[in-house]
């Protein structure tokens, strides 16, 4: 029942933040169709082949990709926020539980940037398949929804690495370029090396983005949910990364700016 | 009984240099602090910039955790009973800080109340009567980013105090404060000890200290050097009353008291003494048996202000 009150009170209060600066929504709507395209038109031009298919594969693999990102950042600011409005020392003060607030903030930014993305990918299923697989587009979503949840895990983890560094940005991009490469958002992961393979089929990301094609293109294939639940496994290390991390480096060094 | 007992805690910070800076420099922030606050009463902690004070709070409110040293409050390990700490404090760190810039105090209110877990009808009523309290009543409506200084360490203050905690933290409380606001904010710290909460503040004005506290402690350079009620302080550094009293008419040569000019015109008799009552009965005593005529009487009493001049500058 608390966390419950904890889980709402900072669900709403972000949402709330969030909608009153429309900006970011802007840039999550349009930048997987556009982004996207450009990447396409690359590959077409290389091999000489048009495929429908390939551009929306592209976009469903950016918009995953732009509701990660958007997600990650907005952990390591919402920290940042936190310790230069001295919120985050007020949050500690309380008794919170961490999972609780980041799985919260977290749903928060999802459900907006996920509208983005419902978007994006609308536009892109109905210029390729037209009105028939829209239905699959929004198991896509739904799967989508459910498959970032291991990404709070990773939220964590970029939380302390955060109030460590004290910087975002870096944490942020970081993060953000390794999940970019990785994950197969605009290629499949098999033509990666095999160690840069691997980081991409430890992080959840890439689970979350085939699962969210297949939905759409193909299929949900039986083996990909245990997979997804497997990914759980994220919020139980993340917490104990945070948990260390506050009590080693959080409340050594204090988190105020 | 006790509600908050710390014992030889210990903090020191390490400055951040640039990351190949090797000029990495050890600050001593808290170093060796014992204290004792008696339930449902207010103490007052003071000292210079930098003396330590908000390293203390810190670490009595969970935020940071010592080198060396232990405290409790409420009964409660502030470092292995984090949580259960965290449930009873209430606390206030900066009075400009702390919320969301584009919420309306309200609804920062319900936010902070559901962190704690109340139902958001429950939070909401606490809300709404915690504006009230500290006199924000018409401005809970408003976005956080628009108050005043003021307005601000006010909605600190009922931040503090919404989830009814057993012992509340002040740091600095009423900074930024007009004086009627600020005597408000005073009635309401003495009401939350009539009520048996226990409130440790720390302030730079030393009268609202010795006002309000029951104990103080001064702390500087991150050591207690003085702790008592403000009367044994006073007493404990031998700091003596002035007795002064105002002649009218010529004062005869032979008066046995020293006589300076007075802002009047006249003279003045000043004593420096530990027990004004009975140096003023003589004097007056005096005066009168040889008929001379009294201007006005003044006996000012050591502030706890020159007891912090005194121990700081040594
Ligand atoms: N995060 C930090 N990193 C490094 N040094 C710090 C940090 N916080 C405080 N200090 C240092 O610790 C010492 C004590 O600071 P503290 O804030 O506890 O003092 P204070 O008594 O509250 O002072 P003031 O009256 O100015 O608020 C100071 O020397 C300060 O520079
Ligand atoms: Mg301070």
């Amino acid at each position: 029942m608390k966390t419950f009150s904890q889980f709402t009170a900072v669900f709403e209060a972000e949402l709330k933040s969030y909608l009153r600066e429309v900006g970011a929504l802007v840039f999550v709507a349009v930048f997987p169709l556009f982004f996207s395209t450009l990447t396409y038109g690359m590959g077409t031009v290389l091999t000489g082949e048009a495929a429908p298919e390939r551009w929306l594969y592209q976009v469903i693999g950016f918009g995953v990709m732009t509701v990660s990102i958007v997600l990650t950042s907005s952990t390591a600011w919402y920290f940042r926020r936190g310790m230069s409005s001295g919120r985050l020392e007020y949050v500690m003060a309380a008794p919170v539980s961490p999972v609780a607030i980041l799985a919260a903030h977290s749903l928060a930014n999802v459900l907006t940037s996920l509208l983005a993305f419902l978007f994006a990918g609308f536009v892109g299923t109905y210029i390729v398949y037209g009105l028939s697989k829209l239905p699959g587009f929004l198991l896509a979503a739904a799967v989508t929804f459910f498959a970032l949840l291991p990404v709070v895990g990773v939220n964590l983890v970029v939380g302390v690495v955060t109030i460590v560094a004290k910087e975002p940005e870096p944490v942020a991009n970081t993060v953000a370029a390794v999940v970019a490469a990785t994950s197969g958002f605009a290629y499949p992961i098999t033509l990666l090396p095999p160690v840069l393979q691997l980081i991409g089929m430890v992080l959840p990301f890439h689970h979350v983005v085939e699962t969210a094609r297949a939905a759409v293109m193909t299929s949900l294939s039986p083996t990909q949910l245990p997979i997804l639940l497997l990914m759980m496994l994220y919020l139980v290390a993340g917490l104990a990364v945070y948990r260390y991390g506050e009590n080693h480096y959080a409340r050594k060094v204090g988190v105020s700016w | 009984m006790h509600s908050v007992v710390c014992e030889g805690l210990v903090k020191t910070y390490e400055t951040r240099g640039g990351f190949f800076s090797q000029r990495k420099q050890v600050v001593k922030a808290v170093d060796g602090v014992s204290l004792r606050v008696r339930r449902g009463s207010v103490f007052g902690l003071v000292g210079p910039n930098g003396a330590g004070k908000t390293t203390t709070i810190k670490i009595l409110t969970t935020l940071l955790i010592p080198d060396a040293g232990q405290a409790w409050v409420n009964g409660f390990d502030v470092v292995k009973e984090a949580d259960r700490v965290r449930e009873v404090i209430g606390l206030v760190l900066a009075p400009d800080k702390g919320f969301y810039p584009r919420l309306t105090g309200f609804e920062n209110l319900v936010y902070y109340g559901r962190l704690y877990g109340f139902s958001k009808g429950e939070a909401g009523r606490r809300a709404a009567e915690l504006l009230e309290t500290v006199g924000l009543g018409g401005d809970g409506y408003r976005f956080y980013e628009e108050y005043s200084l003021g307005m601000k360490a006010k909605l600190s203050i009922a931040k503090a105090l919404i989830n009814d905690p057993e012992t509340v933290f002040l740091d600095e409380p009423t900074i930024g404060l007009d004086p009627l606001s600020a005597k408000k904010i005073r009635a309401l710290i003495s009401d939350l000890a009539r009520q048996g909460k226990t409130v440790l503040l720390t302030s730079h004005n030393m009268w609202e200290v010795e006002t309000l506290s029951e104990e103080v402690a001064l702390i500087n350079k991150g050591k207690v050097a003085a702790f008592g009620t403000p009367r044994e302080l006073k007493e404990r550094l031998n700091l003596s009353y002035i007795v002064e009293v105002e002649i009218i008419g010529n004062s005869p040569l032979d008066i046995s008291y020293p006589v300076e000019n007075g802002e009047r015109g006249n003279k003045v008799i000043k004593m420096l003494s530990y027990s004004p009552s009975d140096t003023l009965v003589e004097i007056l005593d005096e005066l009168r048996s040889r008929d001379i005529r009294i201007g006005y009487v003044k006996v000012h009493e050591p502030s706890l202000e020159e007891v912090f001049a005194q121990v700081v500058t040594g």
